[in-house]
């Protein structure tokens, strides 16, 4: 089971990185910064990303939920 | 916009404040609703600390969106600082022991430096560049989202089936990354990756 679900999360991984390499072929502006760029544009998705981001130390780190 | 945002509009050039974003718009709807989401995962999950944070920040959200912040300071932080700042804040945690009070104070700390420097835009690194919505970074955007929603779904599923069968072995993406945060290269690494993304982040943005 484990080689399953470590499995769908590299799939997951890997498409990230392929939509990422097959757009930006295309189109060339179309990078991952850009689009970072696009996004964190927005004052109240900045704060909503950055508390995501955080989170995931916590989660990891610091807080008893493992 | 209504009479009443019209309204708004008119005060505010009265009193000479900027006239602030009133409209919530899908995208930061959409944000509003993946933190409202995870933070009903975390009550299932009874962590309610977690809980709490996720529906503060999606209240917030709501608040920054609709313009009700306080005036942001000019100040810049230039990258130097903010990856020296980093840097230190990276070399503490890996001395402080895995779950310790030490480890939890030092990242709320980091936490409330971090959401504060995001408010603020202090550090974003071209904030007069317009930060165009090309047909490609939308392609990109979308193509991206998809993706993450995936994965999202298999770990809630993941998350589910251990609930319902806990006898099973069902593994979240927390349960695949935990024994290699647990030991000490795996959480130096960790660190240094989780650091980093944050001041890649902090660096993102720009005009609209």
């Amino acid at each position: 089971m484990i080689v399953i679900s470590a499995g769908a999360f590299l799939a997951c991984a890997a498409a990230l990185a392929v939509a990422g390499w097959a757009i930006g072929r295309r189109h060339a502006e179309a990078s991952v910064t850009a689009m970072f760029d696009r996004l964190l544009s927005d004052d109240a998705i900045r704060l909503a990303v950055i508390v995501t981001w955080w989170w995931l130390g916590w989660h990891f780190l610091a807080g008893q939920t493992l | 916009m209504d009479h009443r945002e019209d309204r708004r509009e008119a005060e505010d050039r009265l009193h000479g404040e900027p006239v602030a974003t009133r409209r919530v718009g899908i995208p930061v709807a959409c944000w509003v609703f993946v933190l409202l989401a995870i933070g009903v995962v975390q009550i299932v999950r009874r962590q309610w600390f977690d809980a709490v944070v996720y529906f503060l920040a999606a209240a917030g959200v709501v608040l920054v969106a609709l313009g009700h912040s306080p005036r942001r300071p000019g100040r810049r932080i230039a990258l130097p600082w903010l990856a020296g700042g980093a840097g230190v804040a990276a070399a503490i945690l890996c001395f402080l022991p895995r779950h310790s009070a030490g480890m939890q104070i030092a990242v709320v700390i980091i936490g409330a430096v971090s959401v504060a420097v995001a408010w603020s835009a202090a550090a974003v690194a071209r904030p007069d560049v317009p930060a165009k919505l090309t047909p490609g970074i939308r392609r990109l955007a979308l193509a991206w989202a998809l993706i993450v929603v995936a994965g999202c779904v298999w770990e809630l599923v993941q998350f589910i089936l251990g609930l319902v069968e806990p006898d099973s072995t069902w593994f979240a993406l927390s349960d695949l990354l935990n024994p290699a945060v647990e030991s000490v290269p795996g959480r130096v690494a960790f660190i240094a990756v989780w650091i980093a993304g944050g001041v890649w982040l902090l660096r993102r943005g720009g005009a609209r």
